[in-house]
């Protein structure tokens, strides 16, 4: 499996994680396989989605899963409870729901990714929405309601990585804004000839 | 076999070895009449043709097929009626396997074989069977990868049927530049189905913007009369519009006058929707909303129409972040008409988690605080961003400039344009008061 | 049938050559939606019957 955890610049530049899979599951599922070999493929497919947190392809996933293929294979539901709560937006409950379930092997993996994506778009968030955030609610955007020595240890590494600070009797912490990312400056050659390009086109 | 279906083996194998696909093509469209009449002996007639090289032979036998299954129990005395289930089989087989340029060569009956295909689908409840089907009877059957063809909504219907939407997304993310016209099979319907189809699916996967532009497209075809299909794309027009820009923008100058004097008429509580959301009242739009929660069930919009009452709570504090720079939460509770503190901040914090307004929330004090857009538009994203726009203004103005060629070069229009020039010699009032008549042709009278 | 001309402030000399085109040239199975005799509407029998795809509070 690829490394799980992304730097801020992956996660702003939207790529598709396991997207060679996914095109080789949906492949599958539209060519008509059935059975336990199909139950397996939706499991896999819907937690691919929520781990992009592509939550209307997974919902629609979940809703042309037949009511039998439900019943038959409960994990499937295990993994939508997942998606409706990132779908309400109930970070706390999704966070839960994702450590204090026991996954197959063969989702593990994938809600191990889910849940570290999540923690770094909160992370992401925070710096950006909160001039100022109690520890109570970074906790919990984080996920570490019940492992407060995760929290603690996570505020840390932002206090020294990131110039976050926290007053401890008041128990506020004040992100920082993350700085603009550079992007690399197209060469000057480059520009030119493209500016070249619309001049031509302009006096034709 | 008898010897009528012998001659029909021999030609489809003749025609096809020359390549002479025109006459083939001919010779097919006489054919169905003895094919009928042989129905039990149409599967060994398959046995002895190559898909791949007898494509339009194999063709006409699975149109044929079609029409029988088609057929009612007394039109079928004496004939064998194909089974369903396998008929669906082979014919997905024969999508996948046939000659792209023989198919294009009777771009009707492949138009239609797809189209009874999917009719059959349909019927049997088993949508997602046809989509990879389809998917690669779109890419045989068009010319390029910007036409339209009559299959393109079909596939749409498989794909919103199977609630399988992802395979649709490649064929709307296209910019359709022409049509197929498939030998005059293309319908008006095709292309308004392809929009309104594309547009519920882009809305269904919050791709509003697509689906509004989607739904113009259906909104502006030219028409005198009232397709429901219009109908439709109007009423998912207005509230996709409100979702995304708060307001129904003007529809262009060359939109039909139906739409004006007829559909706006016939989406009566949709105008409603609109006048309500303008006053920027959420509890208001909610009763509004409530009252025709039955209609909009109806009509398959309450879900879109719960979206807009959302999307007016934006619009709200979008508006506030132009009167105040710091606001308490509380008060934007009670300003958004939201139950709780906790739901306002959850709300701004999706705002601003989108992009839709610049803010930050201070914990400390319950406040939020609004920005001004800190973009200063002097990155090289922005430069970027600028040459991407400037390049596709230039090759829509280069496809513009090949359509214009075309047209130019179209004997029809040099006949057509130097027609109506001679008919400016001859004086307007004789052909205005000829058309009036009624007269069909333009043939000058001498026995005036 | 000819469309009134719109005054565009696009073309002030008017549509040219284009506009004077019958629309009938676009052949009976062109690309505009037209009523025949005695249709009031069209279309009516058009396949809308999907379930509702835009309900985000329908997640079970």
């Amino acid at each position: 499996m690829k490394n799980v955890l992304l730097s801020e610049g992956e996660m702003s530049s939207k790529v598709v994680l396991f997207e060679s899979t996914t095109q080789e599951l949906e492949k599958q599922e539209l060519e008509g396989a059935s059975g336990l070999v199909l139950a397996d493929l939706h499991c896999q497919l819907l937690s691919i989605y929520l781990c992009n947190f592509d939550l209307c392809n997974a919902k629609f996933l979940w809703k042309r899963i037949t009511n039998e293929e439900k019943t038959a294979f409960p994990l499937l539901g295990q993994i939508w409870e997942v998606g409706q709560k990132l779908w309400l937006k109930e970070h706390n409950s999704v966070f839960s729901l994702l450590r204090n379930t026991s996954w197959p092997p063969s989702i593990e993996p994938y809600m191990t990714c889910l849940e570290e994506n999540l923690r770094q778009k909160s992370i992401q968030l925070i710096g950006k929405a909160y001039l100022s955030i109690t520890s109570t609610t970074f906790t919990e955007l984080v996920g570490y309601v019940d492992y407060p020595e995760n929290a603690e240890k996570l505020l840390a590494k932002l206090q020294e990585e990131q110039g976050w600070t926290c007053d401890s009797a008041s128990k506020l912490i004040i992100p920082k804004r993350q700085a603009a990312q550079n992007v690399p400056l197209m060469r000057n050659e480059e520009q030119l000839q493209s500016l070249t390009q619309f001049v031509s086109f302009l006096e034709n | 076999m008898a010897s009528s279906l012998e001659h029909f083996v021999n030609s489809v194998r003749n025609l096809s070895g020359e390549g002479s696909w025109r006459e083939l093509y001919d010779f097919l469209g006489k054919s169905p009449d003895v094919l009928m009449r042989n129905s039990e002996h149409l599967d060994t007639v398959l046995d002895t043709l190559d898909p791949q090289l007898h494509s339009l032979g194999v063709l006409a036998i699975y149109m044929v097929k079609f029409m029988i299954l088609n057929q009612n129990a007394a039109q079928n005395q004496g004939i064998q009626v194909p089974e369903p289930e396998v008929l669906i089989s082979q014919v997905s087989q024969f999508i996948t396997v046939c000659n792209g340029e023989q198919i294009r060569c009777a771009p009707d009956s492949f138009a239609e074989l797809c189209n009874q295909f999917t009719q059959c689908l349909v019927e049997r409840e088993t949508p997602a069977r046809g989509i990879v089907p389809l998917t690669k009877a779109i890419r045989k059957a068009r010319m390029n990868e910007t036409q339209l063809t009559s299959i393109h909504a079909s596939l749409l219907q498989l794909c919103l049927m199977a609630q399988n939407l992802k395979p649709a997304l490649e064929f709307l993310n296209v910019e359709i530049s022409e049509i197929n016209s498939e030998n005059g099979y293309f319908d008006a319907k095709h292309f308004l189905l392809y929009y309104y189809y594309g547009g519920v699916i882009n809305m269904a996967v919050k791709n509003f913007e697509r689906a509004l532009y989607s739904f113009e497209v259906a909104l502006t075809t030219p028409s005198s009369a009232v397709s429901h299909i219009m109908l439709e794309s109007y009423k998912k027009y207005i509230l996709v519009s409100l979702i995304l820009h708060g307001k129904v923008a003007p529809l262009p100058k060359y939109t039909s006058q139906v739409v004006n004097r007829l559909l706006k008429p016939m989406s009566a509580i949709y105008h409603e929707i609109t006048t309500v959301f303008a006053t920027n009242k959420p509890t208001s739009l909610e009763l509004v909303l409530q009252k025709h929660r039955e209609l909009l069930q109806r009509e398959n919009n309450w879900g879109l129409a719960k979206q807009v009452q959302q999307s007016l709570y934006k619009k709200i504090i979008q508006r506030l972040t132009q009167t105040f720079l710091t606001l308490s939460l509380s008060d934007m509770a009670l300003r958004v008409q939201l139950p709780s503190v906790m739901e306002a901040e959850k709300l701004v914090l999706t705002m601003i988690e989108d992009g839709d307004i610049y803010a930050s929330i201070s914990q400390k004090d319950g406040m939020v605080l609004f920005h001004d857009n800190p973009d200063k538009y002097d990155s090289t994203s922005t430069v970027e961003r600028v040459q991407k726009e400037v390049n596709i203004c230039i090759e829509l103005d280069m496809q513009v400039q090949k359509m214009e060629e075309a047209i130019c070069t179209n004997p029809v229009f040099v006949k057509k344009a130097s027609g109506a020039m001679e008919e400016d010699d001859g004086g307007r009032s004789s052909a205005s008061s000829a058309l009036q008549a009624g007269a069909a042709t333009k043939v000058p009278s001498f026995s005036m | 049938m000819k469309p009134n001309v719109v005054v565009d402030e696009m073309f002030p000399e008017g549509a040219g050559s284009y506009m004077d085109l019958d629309e009938q040239s676009a052949g009976p199975s062109g690309m505009i939606v037209d009523l025949t005799s005695n249709e009031k509407a069209v279309h009516g029998d058009f396949y809308n019957g999907f379930v509702d795809l835009c309900d985000d509070d329908d997640l079970l």
